[in-house]
């Protein structure tokens, strides 16, 4: 059974359409890619998975809740790390935690124990605005995995990250797969595709041109990079 | 309404603003200057300082107010953590609910700083209850807050927002203002006591309350992109 599940879903922005008529399902378990060029609609598919946009028409269930309906479920289920990490600057990295624990109603242990998966409990009591990119991308994911959420939607998060953070950070998304969370990723970086994912979708100007495998994908192209550029369009 | 999830973002907001100290510092500093200068002008040139001392005051405290209040929602919108907020299972009502009692937190420290301020710099004869010119001027605040915390996320997506704020603010903070000058010149400079205050009480109290009910229903979609 899909854990999402999007029918003809459009969202329109006053008349510029920024989604047209997407469907798409996503079974429990699975990593996910969303591609496509700038503009095409990867980031507001992933805004409106996350509940932070409402659909213009169609529908999103996810985990088996209704997306317009009961956004305050959804949430409860989903874990969002973006390139901005929602944290801080001026809390230490155990109040964020602590806070967002609060606000998820979740016990402080678990920050203790999430804070040492991303190898900060030594920086606990130092300040985030003191962090590299690299440290806050690790405590985002640590924040986003408070409540243990069954889908972790994950949008450009490597972006700016060091090669030693990104390492970590594609170790930490692969163990989190391999223990049964579903991922949803949106990237430029196909490599970061091929490393992480087994399916994806490709989105050009709001449509859906391809879903599938990653094989399924590449089709007769030799690459999963000159599939993409055919699907979407070599030109600027 | 979830109280504790309320107060959890109340205590967050205050710890960070306890630890920079960057807008009560301004909020105090810009309360202290004015003070001084209108103390300056009015012993100058203004014969009848119980006149017009009750709206000096109340105009000291909703300019110095409007600096917290420009920053209490721009500063998550520019951090990025309005939308971690919006990500986790927090009502947009609790998030709002949230920000008027940290608001209110500041409005009061800052009340209660300059309201004696005030009365030694202007010389101020205050006739009545010194207690209960604070308990008019914190439901004043109340008010100014409720209403300002809505109106700051009206106009938080503007590129002008801390230019917009006054200007929407205070055609709809009017009547709160009217009454409560009208209700501290009274006890201020009348001697008054509460039972001769009771009417403008009552309606700034029910004028807050339909724009804290009003807020609550709004506010979400005043969140929404």
């Amino acid at each position: 059974m899909p854990i999402i599940e999007i029918t003809d879903m459009t969202k329109k922005f006053g008349r510029h359409v920024a989604l047209d008529r997407v469907s798409l399902s996503i079974e429990e378990g699975e990593s996910f890619a969303i591609l496509g060029p700038n503009g095409a609609g990867k980031t507001t598919l992933v805004r409106t998975l996350s509940t932070l946009l409402k659909p213009s028409a169609g529908t999103v269930k996810i985990a088996g809740f209704d997306a317009f309906e009961e956004p305050e479920r959804i949430k409860k289920e989903i874990g969002v790390v973006s390139h901005n990490p929602f944290l801080y600057d001026d809390l230490k990295a155990r109040e964020n935690m602590a806070f967002y624990a609060d606000l998820y109603g979740v016990g402080h242990d678990r920050v203790d124990v999430l804070l040492k998966k991303v190898g900060l409990q030594e920086r606990a009591e130092s300040l985030v605005g003191e962090f590299s990119r690299g440290m806050k991308q690790r405590l985002s994911i640590a924040r986003a995995l408070l409540h243990e959420p069954k889908i972790l939607i994950l949008d450009e998060p490597g972006a700016g990250l060091d090669i030693q953070s990104k390492r970590m950070f594609y170790d930490t998304i692969k163990e989190l797969n391999r223990n049964g969370t579903t991922v949803v990723l949106t990237t430029h970086y196909l490599e970061e595709v091929e490393e992480l994912c087994q399916k994806a979708a490709v989105l050009d100007r709001g449509a859906l041109r391809a879903s599938g495998t990653l094989d399924e994908i590449k089709g007769s192209a030799t690459t999963l990079e000159d599939a993409y550029i055919k699907l979407t369009g070599g030109a600027i | 309404m979830n109280l504790q999830k309320v107060m959890t973002i109340v205590k967050k907001d205050l710890r960070v603003e306890f630890r920079t100290k960057h807008t009560i510092n301004s909020m105090l500093l810009f309360a202290g200057i004015t003070l001084l200068v209108f103390s300056y002008v009015v012993g100058l040139y203004v014969k009848s300082v119980p006149d017009i001392g009750p709206a000096i005051l109340w105009l000291i405290l909703i300019f110095t107010g409007l600096i917290g209040l420009s920053r209490a929602f721009v500063r998550e919108k520019e951090l990025g953590t309005l939308e971690g907020l919006r990500l986790a299972p927090i009502s947009p009502e609790e998030i709002l609910g949230g920000k008027i009692i940290y608001n209110f937190v500041l409005m009061l420290i800052v009340t209660v700083i300059v309201f004696p301020l005030f009365i030694v710099f202007m010389n101020f004869p205050l006739a009545g209850s010194a207690l209960l010119a604070l308990l008019l001027l914190a439901l004043g605040d109340l008010g100014f807050v409720i209403v300002g915390s809505a109106i700051s996320v009206v106009v938080m997506n503007a590129k002008a927002r801390e230019l917009l704020l006054p200007v929407v603010l205070f055609p709809v903070l009017f009547p709160i203002i009217l009454l409560s000058v009208a209700a501290l010149n009274k006890v201020m400079v009348e001697g008054a006591g509460f039972i001769d205050i009771a009417g403008e009480v009552k309606i700034i109290t029910a004028y807050a309350g339909i724009m804290l009910v009003v807020s609550l229903l709004t506010f979400e979609y005043a969140l929404e992109e």
